[in-house]
């Protein structure tokens, strides 16, 4: 894609959200008469405008403008890379349910090692250390925010 | 006015008998620089990442902490800049320039050196510069109203727009974008809850902490990992570290000259560390002795942005501490910091909380010292540390970020929070749509909202009222200004030249 194309898609998302939030603001409760700025729907639906303004503007600029650098970088730079991405983003949506099942600092530790594992080149993945630094790091986590802080975490079956 | 009595810098004086607020101030400073210094890991993150570790604490101990932080990282991003040509945070950018030529050419201890000796004469100033202007500015703040304050919001939002990367209408959406996160949550004025969802959490509006982390901590992860950056690991080796005098006197100049540079930019609403410090190092290169010299790795190109990264920062916390309005996106999060513990910066804080007050500019000035005596001891440790493998250090950022966020109000739902800001951070950086606006439209929206319908309100519909009203008026013909200011000057610039040609 090239970087003008994203630029006009992008602005007509922010032009479609401003309407949603429009269209969303009318739904709010309105007193007929008074003063506007009285109503809950008013402060969102003037936001709504100016985001409708700015984002047309945005598009009539990515059309006149010459764009330098014509083509978007790719969003990931190899395979690996966005295979990487998917997989810290399960470990992150995963985290608040192992934290709850499991307890924190199991949660923690399954997340640091399993992407310290997967961060590590395929050649240079030795598992003591791996797993020696990871627990490490956990271990700090666990001092800094149980310990010292005292933070109610959710009671897990295990730590 | 008794804005100006002693107390203001004494009463502060008080806390420091607890041997806890020189701690928390060394570690705030050591953590800083080893953050800072680490490349990809910017002096905003660091202090969002780090500010759950702050509740509990009392509030001057959390500043003296935060305030560390800052001062540490602001200064700490020279050190990568210098040793491998990536500056650890943006405000660094300038110091690459000389620090990185001279650090081939063998003198990246001397060059860190500079960069010590430069950013504590710069931070000094700084204080000093904050600690006279701030009751000044807070007083006059003071017989602001609802107008006024519409203005300076307005004000902070446009200067940001214009000063991120990328076009200036970009800026201005992600500004609105985080005004309407901003909406979330009870209405100020009706109390009518506004789209939460039917979640219990966002009735007081979104949690801007875990906001920050995502946008801020989170999306910079994901764009590491996404383009591969984490496998980049340099060494280096350091030779002596202390300037000799006779370096110091030749960098005296352009040191104080670019501390005035850097506290004025910083003082701007929106213009912080890497503003002031590009500037500064532009000046040198108009006005320094050896600026023919400047980029082929000489001391004053190191000492001129350092100077002024470190004294925009006293000058970014006068209009967050005095107006409510923060200076860059550093002072953003630090008023995020602020207001989790319950203080609403602004004039009244000068009136009400005058202790608190004077022990920031007290922990600010502590943490200069720290800075310095960190910076000339530590060098050789964080050369060391810049080449500490990403492959542990982001999952360690990202399990800090979940915890912290978990640890903000003990919630779960911070924690989605934290990862739906993350995924929207990583989406807004790869079409251009600057972050720091956000943050700002979004800490200061609130604010912002009472006010404008609070003016309308009292004067009955009326939007004149903020063009009838002489400071109020000055405020929105400044927004314009900012705004309208560089299209301006490139017409009339194109005029010129078209003329000229004929």
């Amino acid at each position: 894609m090239t970087k003008k194309n994203m630029d006009i898609l992008a602005g007509i998302g922010f032009f479609a959200f401003a309407g949603l939030l429009f269209i969303a603001a009318g739904f709010m409760p309105t007193r007929e008469g008074g003063i506007p700025a009285l109503n809950t729907g008013f402060y969102p639906r003037i936001l709504s405008i100016i985001l409708a303004v700015l984002s047309v503007l945005m598009i009539i600029e990515a059309i006149r403008k010459q764009y330098v650098q014509k083509d978007v970088e790719a969003w990931w730079t190899t395979k690996a890379a966005f295979s990487l991405f998917a997989v810290t983003l399960i470990l992150l949506v995963l985290y608040p349910f192992i934290m709850k099942f499991l307890g924190f600092a199991t949660a923690s530790l399954i997340f640091i090692t399993t992407l310290t594992w997967m961060l590590s080149d395929k050649a240079h993945r030795r598992p003591l250390v791996i797993g020696g630094i990871s627990l490490a790091l956990t271990v700090i986590v666990y001092i800094i925010f149980k310990m010292v802080l005292a933070i109610p975490f959710p009671q897990g079956m295990l730590i | 006015m008794e804005l100006f009595s002693m107390d203001l810098y004494l009463s502060g004086l008080q806390q420091f008998t607890n041997p806890a607020m020189f701690l928390s101030s060394f570690l705030g400073v050591l953590v800083g620089i080893v953050f800072g210094a680490l490349p990809g890991l910017t002096a905003t993150m660091t202090i969002a990442v780090f500010i759950p570790f702050t509740f509990g604490m009392s509030p001057y101990i959390s500043f003296a902490f935060l305030l560390g932080l800052y001062t540490g990282a602001v200064y700490g991003g020279s050190i990568s800049a210098i040793l491998i040509n990536i500056p650890g945070t943006p405000s660094a950018i300038a110091t690459s320039l000389d620090g990185y030529p001279m650090s081939q050419a063998g003198r990246a201890g001397e060059a860190i050196g500079i960069s010590t000796i430069s950013s504590t004469i710069g931070g000094f100033l700084s204080v000093f510069v904050l600690m006279f202007a701030a009751p000044a500015i807070a007083s006059v703040a003071l017989k602001f109203s609802a107008e006024e304050y519409v203005g300076i919001t307005l004000i902070g939002l446009s200067i940001i727009a214009i000063i991120s990367p990328g076009s200036t209408i970009k800026g201005l959406i992600a500004g609105v974008i985080g005004l309407i996160i901003g909406i979330v949550g009870l209405d100020p004025i009706t109390g009518y809850p506004r789209f939460i969802m039917g979640q219990a959490e966002l009735l007081e509006g979104i949690d801007s902490i875990p906001v920050m982390i995502g946008m801020y901590g989170l999306s910079e992860m994901l764009v590491q990992i996404s383009s591969a950056e984490y496998k980049v690991t340099v060494e280096q080796k350091l030779s002596k570290i202390v300037p000799p005098w006779k370096d110091i006197k030749r960098i005296f100049g352009t040191v104080v000259r670019s501390s005035f540079i850097g506290v004025l930019i910083g003082a701007l609403p929106a213009a912080g560390g890497s503003i002031a410090s590009l500037v500064a190092y532009g000046q040198e290169k108009r006005l320094g002795k050896r600026r023919d010299l400047l980029g082929t790795g000489i001391i004053e190109g190191i000492a001129a942005p350092e100077a002024a990264n470190n004294a925009s920062t006293g000058g970014a916390l006068i209009p967050m501490l005095t107006l409510g309005i923060p200076g860059d996106a550093m002072t953003a999060v630090l008023m995020g910091g602020l207001i989790i513990q319950g203080l609403r910066p602004g004039p009244l804080l000068f009136q009400q909380q005058m202790p608190f007050v004077s022990s920031i500019f007290i922990s600010l000035l502590l943490s200069v010292v720290f800075m310095c005596i960190l910076g000339l001891l530590g060098a050789r440790v964080y050369a060391k540390l810049i080449s500490f493998p990403k492959k542990y250090l982001i999952p360690a950022i990202l399990v800090f970020g979940l915890v912290g966020s978990y640890a903000i109000s003990n919630s779960i739902f911070d924690i989605w929070v934290l990862i739906i800001s993350g995924l929207v951070g990583f989406l807004f950086r790869k079409i251009g749509l600057p972050i720091a606006p956000i943050i700002l439209g979004m800490i200061l929206g609130p604010l912002f909202e009472s006010n404008f319908r609070r003016a309308l309100m009292l004067n009955e519909g009326n939007w004149a009222t903020f063009v009838q009203r002489p400071i109020s008026l000055f405020f929105l013909v400044v927004v314009v200004v900012v705004l309208a200011g560089p299209v301006v000057m490139k017409k009339l610039k194109n005029i010129i030249t078209n003329t000229k040609g004929v």
